[in-house]
């Protein structure tokens, strides 16, 4: 009862305003084979030195069994938002309140986005970039994905690291799709690391 | 940086009136009778062996929406009023550095109904407890309790993170959680599932161990109107606050996951979220069995702070 009585209020519900205030979230992009086949493979291979081993904690890739580019895409870029405290399940952009409150300070923009400058101040670019890291890490393993190492300028070709600044969103969703592309490939050929 | 970050802290400042309503409460006001329980505000309860901190965002309810397009709204006029003069500026800045062959800045975006946001409505209601301001410890067993009045309404635990102005830090539950509803008149006791939970890890794996969770009041509370905290399994939202990304472990019998997928483990299906965008918020109908819990309440308080001086 208390659930029809719900439905029945939000149809009531003026929700042609909050369409924009709110806003929808972006519908999950869908890729055509032409676009898949259009994009060019990254460079995995490299010989593994102990040097090289050391620093797989900052530089791996991911990769999933029987996931097509559509849904890696999918997933990357959703946990590229969440790692970099983006909007992705709708609501606003996070990216444009940030803009609006530092450059005409508006009051209503001043949340969360903000709240990390503070932390930012003190802890500076390198600690951003390594929650970043652990962040991605985290909620890539959630998604079921298996995490290789690789080498420093292989994994620079088609990776971007990010501190206290954004990366444009035109460089970030074409690294975004090579890693789609390598995650949803051949399962790489070296050995899968911890989570 | 150094501009940044005064240019942040002065709008934090301006962020400050618009932070919700919360208020920790120490064992000595509820003793002395300077903190009773009021019919019509929420109080939590939270227990652990350590000092710990959270984050709750209460989810929108339908008066919620319509003041917040209210402010987008009022907002948005008001920067498209500035644009003009900011673009002048722009032009003014853009001559000057052709002259002196400078960088020129970027133009400044155009303030549309399509590209303007404001802070998301489900952040704006986010209620911080602990670290410091604890209701009541004991070395016997090891404990540290919180006791925080609040607006009533249906919260999900955000996680583990503090925040506030000065800014914020810890872990978000943004890849699945649990929501409860915190009633008014009564205090909605989570024991110490919070402390538990955090203990659990946040490996894909990891699961909350129910059978450490208890809900033990101190004697202080035990005689006021107190409720357990009933969870529900609660979807994904945005990491508002920017901080470490995970999830609530699973919770038998109400929250479990498929991968990266939140399931209820009530019914099998895929939990619902908070974010407004893609669930319409709270209603008046909803609000029926908060009202009817709040009823109850009412007579119970009334009855114990009869007793208080």
């Amino acid at each position: 009862m208390k659930y029809i009585l719900l439905a029945g209020a939000l149809c009531a519900f003026p929700m042609s305003a909050g369409a924009q205030a709110i806003k929808a979230p972006e519908p999950a992009r869908q890729f055509t084979e032409a676009e898949v086949a259009a994009l060019e493979r990254p460079d995995t291979r490299f010989d593994e030195t102990p040097e090289i081993a050391l620093g797989y904690d900052k530089y791996f890739y991911f990769h999933r069994a029987d996931t097509d580019f559509s849904t890696a895409f999918h997933d990357i870029s959703e946990c590229d938002a969440l790692s970099s405290g983006s909007n992705f399940y709708g609501g606003g952009d996070a990216g444009m309140t940030s803009y609006y409150a530092m450059q005409y300070g508006v009051a209503g923009a001043a949340g969360g986005a903000l709240g990390s400058l503070f932390a930012d101040a003190v802890f500076g670019s390198a600690e951003r970039r390594k929650i970043r890291r652990n962040n991605v890490r985290q909620c890539m393993e959630y998604k079921g994905y298996s995490r290789y190492g690789m080498e420093r300028e292989r994994w620079q070709a088609f990776h971007f690291e990010e501190g206290l600044g954004r990366v444009k969103d035109e460089k970030r969703t074409g690294f975004l799709m090579k890693q789609a592309l390598v995650a949803s490939g051949p399962k790489p050929e070296t050995k899968e690391l911890l989570p | 940086m150094t501009r940044l970050f005064w240019r942040a802290a002065a709008l934090a400042c301006v962020a400050i009136p618009t932070m919700a309503f919360a208020q920790p409460i120490g064992e000595a006001k509820i003793l002395s009778g300077q903190a009773v329980i009021e019919t019509d505000s929420g109080y939590v309860f939270v227990t652990g062996p350590e000092r710990q901190m959270g984050t709750l965002l209460r989810m929108p309810e339908a008066d919620d929406v319509v003041q917040y397009e209210e402010e987008w709204a009022k907002q948005l006029a008001r920067v498209q009023k500035k644009y003009p003069s900011k673009l002048a500026s722009w032009e003014s800045k853009k001559a000057a550095a052709e002259q002196t062959k400078a960088k020129v800045p970027d133009r400044p975006i155009e303030p549309t109904a399509e590209n303007f946001s404001i802070e998301p409505i489900e952040a704006r209601n986010a209620v911080t407890f602990g670290y410091t301001s604890i209701y009541n410890k004991s070395a016997t067993p090891r404990s540290f309790s919180y006791l925080t009045k609040m607006k009533p309404g249906r919260y999900v635990y955000h996680g583990p993170l503090w925040t506030g102005p000065e800014g914020s830090m810890g872990t978000c539950y943004c890849m699945g959680s649990v929501a409860f509803d915190v009633k008014p008149g009564v205090i909605t006791n989570i024991g110490n599932f919070f402390a538990v939970a955090a203990s659990a890890g946040q490996s894909a794996a990891a699961a909350v161990d129910m059978a450490a969770v208890n809900y033990d009041l101190p004697a202080s509370l035990q005689a006021l109107p107190h409720v357990q905290a009933e969870f529900h399994a609660s979807g994904k939202f945005d990491n508002f606050f920017r901080g470490t990304v995970g999830r609530m472990p699973a919770v038998a019998g109400v929250l479990a996951y498929d991968r990266d997928k939140v399931i209820d483990a009530k019914t099998g299906q895929m939990a619902a979220g908070m974010m407004a965008a893609n669930a319409p918020p709270r209603t008046a109908a909803d609000a029926v069995t908060t009202t009817d819990a709040g009823k109850a309440g009412e007579e119970e308080v009334t009855e114990q702070v009869s007793t208080q001086p």
